[in-house]
């Protein structure tokens, strides 16, 4: 069974939109819409990552699952209750839901204790003593139950957040941005151990970030959001590699696109020339649709410089694609990012390229692009490959 | 986000918030009734004067103020003086000094017989040319001493915030000093001045006691002597309305001032203030100008009363004394009370239903602040009338014996119009303690299982405890100190601290009404003790 599942969802900017129009009509305010038309299922114990820009509606759609916003039309089910459709909707104290804010929301005036024990109803002192213990002992904060927020590190804040929202055992929680507050040095750390946490206690989660790195070392898979919706819903590594349209591929990282022809099941021909696929392309849906764009990620893009070519010209010889300038390069750590200018192929491009091997900024290069699983958009930025 | 909150709280929210705005609604509409016999031959006669005079005093008492106000508050801003920090928070201090109190001490020293012109020397009346005090230009000088504070906090405060950048660009600019001050700074401040002068001048335009001591006759004097002497309440509600009228020019100015004010305040924050270390004359003429003000404005009227109550001592401390005192406390603190419930459940209505209709009860029920005392008091009149008269005429229909007069003219109408007067501070320390409650807050407490109202009482509460107890006591003391609607709504022979002061004011004899004046003085410290430890503790931040 899935922990959540949400059906059609639309919701309105300003809560107060609802009320002056009845159910049914929502086409008429539908300029008014943050999100329309949204599903999205997470199964148990699965983190989902949702990923977009700022502004896209995704802390409204936590809050329409927390019950904190009554949404326009659609449903949401928890654990196969529906908990909010057109006619009813849960308050969020019935719901049994945790979630965790960007500024943690620990109540300033109670302790550690009170905090972790707020939400805990119908047991014996004993029995919530046993469990804010139990709870600080999980998130690794035992000892400090007597201290007040105010005198926590933001990472034991949220820690305390986090062991307050799991005390009920809720069904899902909900995480808005809850590492943005958190310094870069902690906040790997702390990402990984949260998330084993959650994993530990069997907790499925959605988890709200800008950004991608975070995404990724989270959750189990990534669903982007654009224009009030889910766009597509994966492994990080399926979203990264094969994204269902042109949104998608840029949301996800840079990319170089080129014009590009299906030449037959493994060859596109680009003005720079043939780019070989790894996997056969479906030619039947290509066969009809001319303008085709070919999308590189940077890390396919080889560059490499011309001097060293020519003492092994013997052996590379069947390059079939032109030089190149590098006009800019940054250091990335790992990999170096190359911008690069072609002059060539009636036209002139710029490619980003990611490679290991040092080249010199303003130097000609040998340009290839590696033969791999090739991503082709048609006309309207959709996806050729599935 | 928008929380359901129960029917009760929603219609409570409204019938308080037009229970708070009917004065008003009752003032307009009593005012655009046609026009008795009283009205037109007061117009015909001697309104036209009454008018003048009151905008000679706010227009004077804003100009002298501005002269004794701006300087102080640049030199506390921007110069290392020695006493400096003694001299921030005594500058704010006459405040808490009742105008009235004032007006008497300076008339007794400097009237005729008075110690200063007896010093001078007359011997004859014939000698006499010493301006008089009990005069236009005598209330605008007392008014003027007491009410300079607000344009020195406000003004002192803006030039705080300003960035020494700009100065310093005029001064690169080719300015001097002087000339980069009328330049630069003051045009920078010029909004928070504008707010500063306004409030001075609604406080003067409602001032009755200085006035009515120095027997001048203004709008506020008419409103009494049209009710109290002339028991015609269509005319008092006719020249309330016209002062209701000037507070809403005096409104709209300032905000038509701030239209601007991002324009003003676009300071960097993070940087160090340098003070000027001034030297020869400019640094003696820069005590003395503060000095002077306090001294004038607090120091030497406290020491006369003290020394009216060392030496009239076993006849002030009386039982009228504890009798009155404790009349204000009831009634202050029955409308500290009143004021904090409303605040409180308008604040968490305005909260928890957040749209731009919830937030309209809240701005209802603060209109009371702006009006003057005795307006109010005419506003409060109007509906209040009206119920007693219908109570009576259902009685009398009902063949019972009448009842008199249930509400006007008993405390209840008294604690009413404090309440509709004041209930704005409750409700802005509320609101502002409340916004500073994180909205996650909210949601964190709904989804870990509270419903509005336990939501309310867990987390809200214990967070805005503070700003309520601040609320509280802001409140009671305003309501202490309040005196013109006092005198308009009181019961008979029901005496406050504040009305049985100026009895003995209008009687001559503050002599003997020495520690109550000292009571309402010490009570008017305590807010401005508050504002001071509020405001170092922004400029520490």
């Amino acid at each position: 069974m899935s922990a959540l599942k949400i059906t059609e969802l639309a919701c309105a900017y300003d809560s107060s939109a609802k009320k002056s129009s009845p159910p049914g009509t929502n086409i008429a305010i539908a300029s008014n819409l943050v999100l329309s038309g949204l599903n999205l299922s997470i199964e148990d114990g699965e983190i989902v990552c949702l990923l977009g820009r700022s502004g896209c509606g995704k802390s409204t759609l936590l809050k329409a699952i927390a019950g904190l916003i009554q949404p326009v039309s659609g449903t949401i089910e928890l654990h196969g209750k529906e908990v909010s459709s057109a006619t009813r909707v849960t308050p969020p104290e019935q719901r049994g839901i945790g979630m965790i804010f960007q500024d943690y929301a620990l109540f300033p005036h109670l302790t550690v204790f009170d905090n972790i024990a707020f939400g805990l109803k119908k047991k014996t002192t004993e029995q919530v003593k046993q469990r804010v213990q139990d709870m600080l002992q999980l998130v690794n904060l035992y000892g400090l139950d007597k201290r007040y927020p105010h005198e926590l590190s933001g990472g034991q804040q949220q820690r305390v957040a986090i062991a307050r929202a799991l005390a009920n055992e809720p069904s899902i929680l909900l995480l808005d941005e809850p590492f943005s507050n958190i310094d870069s040095q902690v906040r790997q750390h702390l990402v990984r151990e949260i998330r084993d946490i959650l994993k530990q206690q069997k907790v499925a989660g959605l988890f709200v970030t800008h950004s991608r790195e975070e995404g990724f070392a989270f959750a189990d898979t990534i669903a982007v959001m654009g224009q009030g919706r889910i766009m597509q819903q994966g492994t990080a590594f399926n979203v990264y590699h094969h994204p269902d349209n042109r949104f998608i591929a840029d949301f996800m990282g840079a990319g170089n696109v080129l014009p590009a022809t299906i030449e037959d099941e493994f060859h596109v021909s680009t003005p720079l020339g043939i780019v070989e696929a790894t996997r056969p392309l479906s030619m039947e849906k290509a066969g009809n649709k001319e303008s085709l764009e070919l999308f590189i990620r940077p890390q396919m893009v080889e560059v490499s410089a011309v001097d060293k070519l020519e003492n092994s010209l013997a052996q590379e010889s069947t390059s079939t694609f032109p030089q190149a300038t590098i006009t800019r390069q940054q250091f990335m750590g790992k990999n170096i990012r190359s911008e690069i200018h072609l002059d060539c192929c009636q036209g002139s491009y710029q490619l980003v390229s990611e490679h290991s091997n040092p080249v010199a900024e303003n130097s000609t290069v040998q340009l290839t692009i590696l033969p791999h699983d090739l991503v082709l958009f048609d006309a309207d930025g959709q996806t050729l490959n599935s | 986000m928008n929380h359901n909150l129960p029917i009760y709280w929603r219609a409570g929210s409204w019938l308080l918030a037009l229970l708070l705005f009917s004065p008003v609604i009752a003032l307009i509409v009593e005012a655009l009734a046609p026009a008795g016999e009283l009205f037109d031959h007061l117009w015909n006669t001697v309104l036209t004067t009454y008018i003048a005079n009151s905008v000679l005093l706010i227009l004077g008492v804003g100009g002298l103020g501005a002269i004794l106000a701006i300087p102080a508050a640049w030199v506390m801003a921007n110069t290392r003086i020695p006493g400096r920090d003694q001299l921030q928070w005594l500058l704010v201090l006459p405040l808490a000094m009742p105008s009235y109190v004032i007006a008497y001490i300076y008339t007794d020293l400097l009237e005729f017989a008075g110690p200063v012109q007896r010093f001078t020397g007359w011997e004859s009346a014939a000698d006499y040319s010493f301006p008089e005090i009990r005069s236009l230009g005598g209330a605008i000088i007392v008014l003027a001493l007491v009410l300079y504070p607000y344009l020195y906090l406000l003004a002192r405060t803006a030039f705080l915030e300003q960035s020494k950048s700009q100065t310093l660009a005029s001064r690169l600019l080719g300015c001097s000093p002087l000339q980069s001050f009328f330049r630069v700074t003051l045009p920078m401040a010029r909004p928070a001045i504008i707010t500063g002068l306004a409030l001075m001048g609604m406080e003067a335009l409602g001032d009755f006691a200085t006035v009515s001591y120095f027997s001048v006759p203004t709008l506020t004097t008419a409103v009494y002597d049209t009710w109290l002497g002339y028991g015609s309440l269509n005319a008092a509600a006719k020249i309330s309305a016209m002062m209701l009228l000037v507070v809403m020019l005096l409104i709209s100015t300032e905000k038509y001032s701030r239209r601007k004010q991002q324009l003003y305040q676009k300071n960097t924050g993070q940087e160090q203030r340098e003070l000027v270390e001034l030297s020869g004359w400019s640094k003696w003429l820069a005590i003395g100008w503060c000095w002077m003000l306090v001294i004038l404005g607090f120091l030497l009227p406290s020491l006369v009363l003290v020394e009216y109550m060392i030496a009239y001592f076993d006849d002030s401390w009386s039982s009228e004394l504890f009798e009155y005192g404790l009349n204000s406390l009831m009634v202050s603190g029955s409308a500290a009370a009143a004021a904090c419930f409303i605040a409180l459940f308008l604040g968490v209505y305005q909260r928890l239903k957040s749209t731009s209709f919830s937030r309209i009860p809240a701005r209802l029920a603060s209109t009371g602040y702006a009006l003057p005392g005795n307006v109010l008091a005419i506003g409060v009149l109007i509906p209040l009338t009206l119920s007693d008269h219908l109570i009576n005429e259902l009685l009398i229909h009902w063949n019972q014996s009448t009842v008199g007069l249930i509400f006007s003219g008993s405390i209840i109408t008294l604690v009413f119009a404090y309440v509709v007067r004041f209930s704005a501070v409750a409700v802005g320390s509320v609101e502002s303690s409340l916004g500073r409650v994180s909205p996650s807050l909210d949601m964190a407490s709904r989804t870990l299982g509270c419903n509005p109202q336990e939501m309310v009482k867990r987390v809200h509460l214990p967070l805005i405890r503070k700003g309520m107890l601040a609320g509280l006591l802001l409140v009671f003391i305003e309501s202490m100190k309040e005196l013109p609607a006092t005198l308009l709504l009181r019961p008979f022979n029901f005496e406050t601290l504040a009305t049985w002061v100026f009895q003995y004011v209008s009687d001559e004899q503050l002599e003997y009404a020495a520690p109550a004046a000292l009571v309402l003085v010490l009570v008017g410290l305590i807010p401005l003790i508050m504002l001071n430890r509020s405001l170092e503790r922004q400029e520490q931040k």
